[in-house]
């Protein structure tokens, strides 16, 4: 057990700061932390049980992130992926199984899969929480892996605040928010700019490495209490992003053009508090995302590539809750969703419908067992209905020990356009049917005589949704005041993975490919975490141990039927086990090392972190479509953090500097978000 | 880029070097024993035109000009990413092949049944097609890679047997080709058995 071994050490190292003992100083005592994404109501943490980390307004101002990705990316066990903008990978589960709520309302628009999470401001954070494990039991799709809840800072008592952030690369980030508290009505606005140059890395390239960019951020929120038993809450938030791009056609044709997202959304609600026994909010949420591409020959202003997707999301829902006693409380829900989908690679306007219904039980034991038991219902027309169980059990034997552990069903709905997609790729020549879509197209390419022969015997299997069982455990353990100790293990059996698979050939000799649940696939892993808060001091070391795998691929290598090209002697070898490297892109090893003095007067503060993650499967080079030879792998890599701030005029001024990637790390192959070291100014005004 | 090394065992066996594109006769080493070795072909080069394949014969270790097309002398083609057998529609022989996995050293016989002839354009013994026979191919980097464990098992024009492996696609076979190699150069190795058994090693 490699991993005990670490606790251990970094546990006597870190022991060696315990020197200083005097009280705690108010700002530095830990309240009891409580969580909303776990139950969809106020809970501590330590009556939950899943692992849910949270990350405080505190650690984000103070580490100069911008955006989500970039506070994310700083916590072990959270792998960043920068395929199609950037994803969160959790528990390694990729980002089409990471639900992002903010405020309790999902932020919708993928690409391939990938929710784009630059394109969320953390200026006006208060607190993100990060719930590992499959919670559709709650709340439905999506929430395979865990669910990442946003939620904003909507404090009446301040007026305001105004920040100001510089970084390389002219990379500017403005933000402003203004609370207004009236006898009935509650207001809180925010807006951020965020812009840069963008970089490249490879100077000889004419296309950059990341183009120039521009994003605005607006966000309402209004709460107004209709009388004692009534509030009425209007949230909306719209987001724009434009970025050009420009890039060299081998044949030295130039091509340029942009890319332009709108996310909109609003909620409209109603609260009522009924008696204490029971209360309930009825809202409608709507969202529309927009992501258009166009790009043209700068010779003759021809268009070269248009992509045009759009989205709508509408959801009317109830969300009731219900004290039956101390000791019992109930949450339950039930609603519909409609998607509608228009995208110019889909043939018409597709319409997705749902429906849903949830129940959710709290069993609390005299304060020692918090039992949770949940189901969920979810109907569609284009596949089967899905039911969603979840049960936890939380044990506190004292105060000081926190024991659970959880099992629950995950599932993620079939990607429109795995159902719809209708692509031919002009240049190379094949083509992609969604499932929907497949027997019509056939048939065309049949008609006009492109079709050659059909591989597969039944070509209109229909799409079943991607499911998963997981088990999770662990425990918080906090000997002393200023010490917790925090770790959790995890097993997640993922199943009817959608992917593509050749099923005809067309008379050009290339192939026509459409969407099959094919794989099954593990990841398991540990995650532990040592804090250690003291006298202004605090210090903590975070690790994460992942495994994961393909179970048709570890069949295929147990029955010897993996092979791989000797890239010295051309010769095919056989490959064993011990070589899968597993799913590519997740670190089988990261962790995270930080350390950061407040003085207890002053509030001026110095703080460090550093981040390693291990190496991953890159790319596969020798053609067995597995990582398992050093040729595949990215390398393991360390960024380190540094920041410190002053705090001025009563609190009202806060100054901070700071640099990022120290070392002034690159690697343009494998990683080419990483774009240096990287200072960076700030200024934040309270008024 | 570094010259791919061969195994030395290989290549003291190695009977056949097709030096570069300019030099296309094929000379048979003398050094080479009786029969039962390994054969490595290297960079055969395509056809003179776009459309014309490159003919050899796995029986005399040469390459055939393709004005013999229509005779029994040759056994195999190379035509772009697609690979002829003397057999159906490609030639008057009697050979035909199929494609197993497995590794070639550990295929010791001949499976008696499960091989097929050309049916061009419908069909040919080795399936055409990225994924489908001995190559797959990456649209988004353009290359052409021979999968890894898929050995062809052929007749030859006269009914003999034998196992092939195709090792590269481009000139001078680099370890991980680029777009910018020159494409349509062969390499392979192949074991012939002379004696009509099944027997391959």
């Amino acid at each position: 057990m490699r991993f005990t071994w670490t606790i251990l050490l970094t546990l006597i190292s870190v022991n060696s700061l315990k020197s200083q003992s005097h009280d705690t100083i108010a700002m530095n005592t830990e309240l009891e932390e409580v969580v909303v994404v776990a139950t969809r109501s106020e809970r501590s943490v330590y009556e939950v049980g899943n692992s849910v980390q949270i990350i405080t307004a505190q650690e984000i101002s103070r580490s100069g992130t911008e955006r989500l990705s970039d506070i994310l990316t700083r916590q072990a066990g959270i792998q960043m992926t920068n395929v199609h903008g950037s994803g969160v990978q959790l528990m390694g589960l990729s980002s089409d199984y990471v639900m992002i709520l903010i405020n309790g309302q999902p932020v919708s628009g993928r690409t391939a899969g990938v929710l784009d999470v630059d394109r969320i401001s953390i200026s006006n954070v208060k607190r993100i929480e990060i719930l590992r494990g499959p919670s559709s039991g709650l709340y439905g799709s999506e929430a395979l892996a865990g669910v990442i809840n946003i939620i904003t800072e909507d404090n009446a008592d301040q007026k305001g605040m105004l920040e100001l952030q510089y970084r390389r690369y002219n990379t500017t980030n403005i933000s402003g928010s203004i609370h207004h508290k009236g006898k009935k009505m509650q207001w809180t606005g925010f807006t951020n700019i965020y812009g840069g140059s963008g970089y490249n890395l490879t100077p000889e390239s004419y296309s950059p490495t990341a183009p120039p960019f521009v994003t605005g951020t607006l966000e309402n929120r209004l709460k107004y209490k209709l009388n004692e038993k009534h509030t009425l809450l209007l949230d909306n938030r719209s987001y724009f992003e434009h970025q050009r791009n420009q890039f060299e056609l081998s044949t030295q044709e130039l091509i340029s053009g942009y890319n332009n997202v709108l996310d909109l959304s609003n909620t409209l609600s109603l609260k009522s508090i009924g008696t204490d026994k029971w209360q309930g909010t009825a809202s409608l949420y709507h969202s529309f995302y927009q992501n258009n591409t166009l790009q043209r020959y700068d010779a003759d202003g021809k268009e070269y590539y248009e992509d045009n997707f759009s989205l709508h999301f509408i959801r009317p829902e109830w969300l009731g809750q219900v004290n039956w006693s101390d000791q019992h409380q109930s949450n339950y829900g039930v609603g519909a969703t409609a998607s509608a989908i228009f995208s110019n690679r889909y043939d018409d306007r597709e319409v997705m419908l749902n429906y849903f219904v949830f129940y959710q039980h709290e069993w609390k034991i005299r304060k020692k067992v918090f039992l949770t038991g949940g189901l969920r219902w979810d109907g569609q027309r284009e596949f089967d209905h899905q039911l969603n169980p979840k049960l936890s059990i939380v044990y506190r034997p004292a105060e000081s020990w926190t024991i659970r552990a959880s099992f629950g069903k995950g599932f993620k709905a079939p990607d429109p356009r795995q159902l719809y997609l209708n692509f031919s790729n002009p240049l190379a020549g094949y083509v992609v049917f969604g499932t929907e879509v497949l027997a019509d197209g056939l048939e065309n390419l049949q008609i006009s005589g492109q079709l050659s022969d059909i591989l597969v015997n039944d070509e209109s299997e229909p799409l079943q949704a991607e499911q998963s069982y997981a088990i999770n455990t662990g425990f918080t353990w906090r000997p002393a005041k200023a010490w917790s100790l925090e770790s959790d293990a995890y097993y997640n059996y993922v199943f009817n993975l959608i992917d593509t698979r050749a099923v005809a050939r067309k008379t050009n000799n290339q192939t026509i490919y459409s969407y099959y649940n094919i794989s099954k696939i593990f990841t398991t892993g540990v995650h532990s975490q040592l804090q250690y808060r003291k006298n202004g001091w605090l210090a903590g070391v975070a690790f994460e141990y992942l495994k994961t795998g393909d179970y048709s691929i570890i069949d295929l290598l147990k029955a010897g039927l993996v092979f791989r090209r000797n890239i010295e002697t051309l010769q095919t070898e056989r490959v064993p086990s011990a070589d899968y490297f597993g799913l590519f892109n997740r670190p089988k090893f990261s962790g995270s090392l930080q350390l950061m003095y407040t003085h207890p007067i002053h509030q001026w503060f110095i703080s460090s972190k550093a981040v390693f993650r291990g190496k991953s499967g890159f790319a596969d080079v020798n053609g067995n479509g597995i990582p398992d030879i050093k040729d595949e792998m990215a390398p393991a890599y360390t960024m380190i953090y540094l920041s410190g701030g002053i705090t001025m005029l009563n609190d009202k001024l806060q100054l901070s500097a700071g640099i990022d990637n120290v070392t002034n790390f690159t690697s343009v192959t494998f990683l080419p978000s990483i774009n240096g070291i990287n200072p960076w100014i700030k200024a934040r005004i309270i008024f | 880029m570094t010259q791919p090394l061969l195994l030395k065992s290989i290549m003291l066996c190695a009977a056949v070097f097709v030096a570069s594109s300019c030099d296309k006769d094929v000379t048979p080493n003398e050094e080479t024993p009786l029969n039962m070795e390994i054969t490595i072909v290297r960079n055969l080069p395509p056809g003179e035109s776009a459309d014309e394949a490159t003919y050899y014969s796995l029986e005399t270790g040469m390459q055939i000009p393709s004005t013999e097309a229509n005779t029994n002398k040759w056994d195999i083609a190379f035509l772009r990413t697609t690979i002829l057998i003397n057999s159906g529609s490609s030639g008057p022989g009697s050979g035909s092949a199929q494609v197993i996995s497995g590794i070639f050293d550990e295929i010791i016989t001949a499976p008696t049944d499960g091989y097929a002839v050309d049916n061009a354009p419908t069909s040919y013994a080795i399936p055409t097609g990225s994924g489908n026979g001995w190559y797959s191919y990456n649209p988004v980097a353009n290359i052409i890679t021979p999968i890894a464990g898929k050995v062809i098992i052929l007749r030859t024009a006269s009914g003999k047997y034998a196992k092939l492996e195709m090792l590269s696609y481009y000139k001078d076979a680099p370890p991980t080709p680029s777009a910018g190699d020159t494409s349509r150069y062969y390499t392979f190795r192949y074991l012939f058995q002379p004696d009509g058994s099944t027997k391959l090693q």
